[in-house]
């Protein structure tokens, strides 16, 4: 993946995209600072030397990084060891319609998959009793298998797509796992069991976006009303988890149950008194010039889309946004405008969608850095934190909230208006 | 030949007197039996005693051209056996056609089992007003079996006995793979299960002791309340009930101190059908209702299910058969939702019973049937067994003495498999009473004994209270009064130790007989006497009006009528007041009475 050299491979290179390949890590891969690495290596190094089989939360802003830093943690584990199944649940699920019980078929059918493509051939009462229980709970016939196996597919692929694309079969699982879901979870581990005696190699799940469920409401159900059932599973599991739950007092009832906790945080581009962070303002500036040559836009620019943006993923997407609009404009570098006009439009995007209640919140995190709910009632700060327009920073100083500095241009409109 | 049942010695005679009195007029007399062999032998006796025309009722035609056509020269009494349903043209026809009862002139005895009668009280209301006398016979104690439903530490579900044997194949497997301890614990308490589901119950002894050994070297509480518990279970399935409840209280001890509010609940549970075998109702009921609460606050769908079933059965134990119904009703509810076929099983069980109860023996057998074919299905042979158990009580109630017979045998058999000694105990004391059916009294005394045995071999005292209360009457029939007497009191020492007071007042009662049937009137009289104020302090008003009674009778023997008057004249009052329909007969001995006191 070259650097770029001109306005449309920058334009191809500014992918908002997680890092996947090992040709894009390379190339486009850039260390956190050294006063706020990436946790991903000690989760790595926990994975590596532990004798149970823990449970990880992976905690972080939606666009902060946490799909590259999962992918680079299923590059450094060793495969010679362990056998990792990974996947993300807005692939094989339908996360605006999504609950713990259809999750929980997903990661059975996930390793069920993994041991068939991998030829590992499981015990054969243990893989016979599987077949029967998920057919069994999702309806899906004999011959709905047979006849998709004649297209390719595996009985896991049938069934996951059935279950992320048909309501009926989603109502079906419910209905028969409400009762049955600790048969269920058994199986899984009977599975587990076999996958890990028969390869020799200790099963790792990494479950990617489940921190992007819709609704709040879904992730509160998700992770506090089954986080019991969370933890069952018998071998390593990595849930990716929406912050803004961690604001709900729940929180620390669940949090123990799980053996860490693990925090990718946003990099603050300004201290909480709005002084300039230079070691996390090298950071974003790294990143453009890992992705193009640094000729293509001016300095100045530059610092503006960072203090501007102050979030991975909004930076990345403005700099794409502003490298097309410069390439249209035959441009031979980014300009002031084109980034001006980039954020402007994501400015007008976010305003349009907040009430007056929300700005009123804004107002208030603006002014005390803190963005708490009322009470358990009050999901105000869980909606912002959840949308991105209030953003929480992890530095030296704690932790602190503040408005997205995208949207620091309206607090004085929005002063003026209350 | 069915003997009549020692309550109803009194009943039958008053409808004697009755269908006497009633010679030339034509009277309505209901008389509810269930059990069709008892149905005969009540006929045959009243055959001995009157020309008789005996009519086995179909259809509604049958009642109107017997009462319309036909020629019925010297008969003098008319005896009606109706069907085991109330079909709608035979309720149009007792409703439109009774007064053709009356206009024939010969009285009218109708048996009808319970159900039926429930049937006409709503759909013939206008054939029921028009009775004269109503009785209830309830025909001898049939043993009949109520399925306590046992917690297991785990509950397994499985469709199939295929299912479950691949289950098995799967843990043994896993057993020599994992070598981690606790998910070892874990394997083998599933296989314990498995085991104990199907009925190996040495296998289950072996894993569950082999949990407690691994969970106890490696510190796991909760792996030893499981296991300890799971031991328990088999304890009390082979008859150790003493080993039973300590291995029970012992992991009720660990699961309180863990806080494990489920374990606390199973173990309360298994605690309650100790207390309730032992005939500790009270007792019985509080554990149960504290497991319940429980188990709902925990939202424990099965563990409420099997709460309900077990509050079921004491109602249905009390009599209260709409509560019982209601309860079975709602545990099956449950156990279809959580698709556990071995409860639903279960429950059918308990639902024929009440079916059989009430009479409706077709209504049971469909349900003895669908829950036997279950259990099969299921592998499961201690269901097996109890279904076969209660087919062959329909078998022996409808007369198919050799079905009965060969179904009794064949529960026997799985019962011996499974070293189940309370179930075996069970199937000998209805083999004995089949015996006595058919006269064998010797065999009837020989099984009897056996099963009276085996129920002290498990301190089972309740049960060995009601077998020597039975060996009693047996004795009393034969006319064995010295022996009859020895085991009433012997009965009665054992309800006395249990503190079962409604037992102690029955033994009383019979005690009571006894001294009343050789003269010795002042010890009638004082057992009659404890018999009451027992039955008074239990607030048993029913209990209490039929002493009163016995009491008139015993004083109007004596010459003391206007004691006996006194007597029966509250007896009378109660009868009225509870709307039973003993109050009729109560009516005719005050009549008699006055009759003979000329100043009253």
């Amino acid at each position: 993946m070259p650097r770029a050299e001109n306005l449309k491979e920058a334009y191809n290179n500014f992918f908002v995209e997680p890092l996947k390949e090992e040709d894009e890590f390379r190339d486009f891969y850039v260390e956190r600072p050294t006063n706020a690495p990436s946790p991903i290596e000690e989760l790595w190094a926990r994975i590596e030397i532990s004798d149970r089989k823990e449970k990880y939360l992976f905690l972080g802003f939606r666009g902060s990084g946490k799909s590259t830093e999962l992918n680079r943690l299923l590059d450094m584990i060793d495969e010679e060891r362990f056998l990792v199944v990974s996947y993300s649940i807005r692939d094989e699920l339908n996360v605006s319609d999504f609950d713990f019980r259809d999750f929980f078929v997903s990661m059975a059918l996930k390793i069920y998959d993994i041991a068939e493509a991998q030829g590992i051939n499981l015990e054969r009462n243990i893989e016979e009793d599987f077949k029967d229980f998920v057919k069994r709970i999702t309806k899906v016939s004999e011959e709905e298998i047979s006849r998709s196996k004649t297209l390719g597919l595996s009985l896991a692929k049938v069934i996951l797509l059935k279950l992320g694309r048909e309501a009926k079969t989603r109502e079906y699982v419910r209905k028969e796992l409400d009762t049955q879901i600790s048969d269920l979870i058994q199986r899984l581990n009977w599975l587990i069991i076999d996958v890990e005696e028969r390869t020799e190699k200790c099963v790792v799940v990494i479950v990617d976006d489940l921190d992007k469920l819709t609704r709040g409401q879904q992730a509160e159900d998700f992770f506090y009303k089954n986080y019991e059932l969370l933890i069952q599973p018998n071998c390593f599991v990595v849930y990716t988890f929406p912050i803004p739950l961690t604001f709900n007092p729940y929180y620390e009832n669940v949090r123990p149950a799980f053996d860490d906790d693990v925090i990718l945080p946003q990099l603050p581009v300004r201290g909480i008194d709005g002084s300039k962070n230079e070691a996390n303002l090298n950071f974003y500036r790294e990143v453009v010039n890992h992705r193009m040559e640094p000729d293509l836009i001016d300095q100045s620019v530059l610092n503006d889309a960072i203090l501007s943006t102050g979030k991975l993923h909004e930076f990345v997407s403005v700099m794409k946004d502003a490298s097309i609009k410069a390439y249209r404009n035959k441009r031979e570098k980014i300009a002031k405008e084109d980034v001006e006009s980039a954020l402007e439009k994501l400015r007008r995007t976010y305003d349009r969608t907040l009430t007056e209640a929300h700005k009123k919140r804004l107002l208030e995190i603006h002014d005390t850095k803190e963005g708490r709910d009322t009470g358990n009632d009050d999901v105000t700060s869980r909606e912002l934190l959840f949308s991105l327009t209030a953003v929480e920073y992890e530095d030296e100083n704690g932790r602190w909230c503040d408005v997205d500095p995208l949207l620091l241009p309206l607090v004085e409109k929005w002063k003026r208006s209350e | 030949m069915e003997e009549i049942g020692i309550g109803d010695v009194e009943e039958i005679d008053t409808i004697i007197a009755e269908l006497e009195i009633s010679k030339g007029k034509g009277n309505l007399i209901l008389c509810v039996v269930n059990v069709p062999v008892y149905r005969d032998t009540i006929i045959r006796i009243l055959e001995t005693r009157f020309p008789s025309k005996v009519i086995f009722v179909e259809r509604g035609e049958d009642i109107i051209q017997t009462l319309k056509g036909e020629d019925l020269g010297d008969v003098e009494i008319l005896i009606w056996s109706m069907p085991n349903k109330l079909t709608e043209d035979l309720a149009d026809t007792l409703n439109n056609f009774r007064e053709l009862f009356y206009d024939i002139r010969i009285p009218n005895l109708v048996f009808l089992s319970q159900s039926v009668l429930d049937e006409v009280i709503r759909r013939a209301p206008d054939f029921w007003r028009y009775r004269g006398n109503y009785y209830e016979l309830k025909g001898t104690e049939r043993g009949t079996t109520f399925e306590a439903l046992d917690t297991l530490a785990t509950s397994l579900h499985y469709q199939n006995k295929e299912d479950l044997l691949r289950r098995k194949r799967i843990n043994e497997y896993l057993l020599e793979k994992v070598k981690d301890q606790k998910e070892t614990a874990k394997i083998l308490d599933e296989l314990g299960e498995i085991s104990y589901n199907l009925g190996e119950y040495g296998s289950a002894l072996e894993y569950c002791k082999k949990e407690l050994k691994v969970a106890q070297e490696f510190d796991d509480k909760s792996g030893v309340s499981r296991s300890l518990h799971n031991l328990g279970a088999l304890a009390q399935d082979t008859g150790d009930i003493p080993e039973a409840r300590c291995l029970y209280e012992e992991s009720l001890k660990i699961s309180q101190d863990l806080g494990d509010k489920s374990g606390v609940s199973r173990s309360l549970h298994q605690l309650g059908i100790l207390a309730q075998d032992a005939g500790d109702i009270e007792e019985a009921r509080c554990l149960y209702e504290e497991s319940l609460k429980i188990s709902q606050d925990l939202g424990d769908k099965s563990g409420v299910s099997r709460s309900l079933h077990q509050l079921g059965i004491l109602a249905q134990d009390a009599g209260d058969i709409e509560e019982a119904r209601r309860l079975y009703g709602e545990s099956l509810k449950i156990k279809q939702d959580l698709d556990d076929k071995s409860g639903v099983s279960s429950s059918l069980g308990q639902l024929g019973i009440l079916a059989q109860d009430a009479g409706d023996i077709e209504e049971a057998r469909r349900l003895y049937e669908e829950s036997l074919k279950i259990s099969q299905d299921l592998g499961d042979k201690s269901g097996v067994s109890r279904s076969l158990h209660q087919l062959g009580i329909l078998a022996q109630i409808t007369g198919d003495i050799d079905e009965a017979r060969r179904l009794y045998g064949e529960s026997l058999k799985i019962k011996q498999e499974l070293g189940n000694k309370s179930g075996v105990s069970r199937s000998l004391h209805n083999l004995g009473a089949l015996a006595q059916d058919t006269g064998d009294i010797e065999e009837a005394r020989r099984l009897y004994e056996e099963s009276l045995k085996i129920k002290q071999e498990m301190g089972d005292k309740s049960g060995v209270s009601k077998s020597l209360h039975n060996l009693g009457a047996l004795a009393q029939d034969t006319g064995d009064i010295e022996e009859a007497r020895r085991l009433y009191e012997e009965s009665l020492k054992i309800k006395q130790d249990l503190g079962d007071k409604s037992g102690v007042s029955s033994s009383l009662h019979q005690l009571g007989m006894l001294a009343q049937h050789t003269g010795d009137i002042a010890e009638a009289r004082r057992l009659y006497e404890e018999s009451l104020k027992i039955d008074q302090e239990m607030g048993d008003k029913s209990g209490v009006a039929i002493t009163l009674a016995q009491s008139a009778l015993l004083e109007e023997k004596e010459g003391n009528l206007v004691q006996a008057l006194d007597l029966i004249c509250k007896a009378e009052a109660m009868f009225l007041e509870l709307k039973n329909p003993m109050a009729a007969q109560a009516r005719q001995v005050r009549e008699r009475l006055e009759q003979k006191i000329p100043d009253k």
